[in-house]
């Protein structure tokens, strides 16, 4: 029943981690570009995360800090230089910068001696040690609370933008850009701003997972993540940031973890996406979708109390 | 002087799109742009909201050289514009369609302009839902929200029949003509004599000739009937 639970709570935990790289990858979506390259930043926020914690000794909070800056950082810069780019070749130059911050990682090496002990990265042997969590006695499911606690944070602060003047913007943007612009819309500027949050989010969730597993390597940040990354929001729709959400809870939650699809699971995974695509290009949570569902909230919410009750009592 | 356009040139490969164009529109002037399909309207259009850059020439607005500056910029100095092919964010709302995403406007605005237009009780569907006729009401509220100074609009009334098309008229006299200067591209000869006093003609990329539009008709000008 232990070994159960902990099974659960560890696919709970990468599926909450996971999350914040596909809603990485969703914010850029919503603007419009597709980016293959999203592991970067979630590498670069692993690395960072992990140094601060087992070669600087500090506590956790500071170190996803650090880890979301340093991916937000990288992002700008990045995304400064190639939003000239669009389509094929924004997707193309994402692909390239990942793979370069992956070997880059191979070929780093950078170790301390920590209380007799020699920590950091080293090479294609990757990074261990990140025991911040062993050491400081948190256990799995508190970990998760701490995982699950961001995500709600993130999450509800995609809602909330979704009502500013920016996240009107963000979606125009994505939707027609040259129809945006002439609504006063930089577009230019909308999506370096929509890379460098998606940098950060990137960047925390590598913080996150790197001590998770106390250990990463640069394989781990493969194109197979940037893909995975881009294909949960196209899976669980672009109409709400709980698309991507789902998308990973269908992939991690239902595929990976049911075994039900043992062997055939990037079969299954990659029929599916090539399904959506065609039958709902925007996702299971598409616009439509989640505009449907808030005018029925927002019915629900309008009608009289009164009504509400007499209908809450007729259903019983 | 609102507008001023001298010497315009657009060109796409070796043709010339625009050749050479001079335009002067005054505050509050409605201004028709009449001529056969491929002689260039549009092709100011884009140059003007910078869509195009310009090969040659100069665009002031309000007195200051816009030649080339970025559609934003353009748009918040108060400029705005529509197009022949309605062109709208088809899976945001209509209130979404006309909210604000810069500083131009006010939130008052963006009330009065769904209510001119006789969409306010529409504000909760998605564009994409709408008919045309009111995807083109559409268009109308959301120049009126941003409160442009210069309005470009591209053939308002293509694709509507003849009783939407007398109703856009009325829209367009009322609630767009007397609070800005409008420049209006438009096939059908009544729209463009209900609503501009003068209309330019252009053949070919070249300006031809400045009248009412009813004299552009009886003149001389074939080119007018496309």
């Amino acid at each position: 029943m232990i070994a159960m639970d902990d099974f659960l709570v560890g696919v709970l935990c990468n599926i909450g981690i996971i999350s914040f790289v596909a809603l990485s990858a969703y914010v850029l979506l919503l603007a419009g570009e597709v980016s293959f390259g999203q592991q970067a930043f979630f590498a670069m926020g692993a690395y960072a995360a992990g140094m601060v914690t087992a070669m600087l000794e500090l506590p956790l909070a500071p170190a996803l800090g650090v880890g979301a800056l340093v991916g937000a950082a990288a992002a700008a810069v990045v995304g400064g230089a190639t939003f000239r780019l669009s389509g094929f070749y924004f997707a193309m130059a994402t692909l390239a910068f990942a793979e370069m911050v992956r070997i880059a990682f191979e070929l780093f090496t950078l170790q301390v001696e920590v209380r007799g002990t020699l920590v950091g990265p080293r090479g294609t042997e990757g990074f261990g040690d990140i025991r911040y969590l062993f050491e400081n006695g948190i256990t799995p499911l508190q970990y998760m609370l701490v995982v699950y606690l961001l995500l709600g944070a993130v999450l509800a602060a995609f809602f909330a933008l979704e009502h500013t003047r920016y996240g009107r913007a963000l979606r125009q943007a994505g939707a027609d850009p040259l129809l945006a612009e002439l609504q006063g819309v930089s577009v230019v500027r909308v999506r370096v701003i929509a890379a460098t949050v998606a940098g950060a989010l990137a960047g925390l969730g590598g913080g996150l997972y790197a001590h998770l597993l106390t250990y990463v390597e640069p394989a781990s940040f493969n194109i197979m993540l940037g893909v995975h990354s881009l294909a949960y929001g196209l899976i669980g729709g672009l109409g709400t940031a709980l698309g991507p959400v789902v998308g990973v809870l269908i992939d991690i939650g239902v595929l990976e973890s049911s075994r039900l699809f043992a062997g055939y699971r990037m079969i299954v995974f990659g029929g599916l996406v090539a399904l959506l695509l065609i039958v709902r290009p925007r996702g299971l949570l598409d616009e439509h979708v989640v505009h449907w569902i808030s005018l029925r909230v927002r019915a629900i919410l309008d009608a009289p109390a009164g009504r509400r009750l007499d209908r809450s009592l007729r259903r019983r | 002087m609102l507008l001023q356009v001298e010497g315009l040139t657009v060109r796409f490969g070796g043709v010339d799109a625009l050749a050479g164009v001079d335009l002067q529109v005054q505050q509050g002037q409605a201004l028709g742009l009449v001529g056969a399909n491929g002689c260039g309207k549009t092709a100011l259009f884009n140059a003007i909201s910078g869509v195009v850059r310009p090969s040659a020439g100069r665009i002031e607005f309000l007195g200051r050289d816009i030649t080339g500056a970025p559609m934003h910029e353009i748009a918040r100095r108060g400029i705005a514009r529509t197009f022949q092919t309605v062109r709208l964010f088809p899976a945001m709302t209509v209130a979404g369609n006309v909210a604000r995403v810069d500083q131009t406007g006010t939130a008052d605005s963006v009330e009065q302009a769904l209510e001119q237009t006789g969409l306010a009780a529409r504000r909760m569907v998605l564009a994409g839902e709408l008919s045309l006729v009111e995807q083109r009401r559409l268009e109308i509220a959301r120049v009126l929200a941003r409160a442009p100074q210069l309005l470009l609009m591209d053939e308002p009334t293509s694709g509507l029949s003849r009783q939407e098309t007398e109703d856009m008229i009325g829209l367009l006299a009322d609630a767009v003509l007397p609070k800005r200067a409008v420049i209006l591209i438009e096939h059908k000869l009544h729209v463009v004599a209900a609503l501009c006093p003068s209309a330019v003609l252009l053949d070919q990329g070249r300006r031809v000739a400045e009248a009412s539009p009813r004299g552009l008709l009886d003149g001389t000008h074939g080119a007018w009937q496309g």
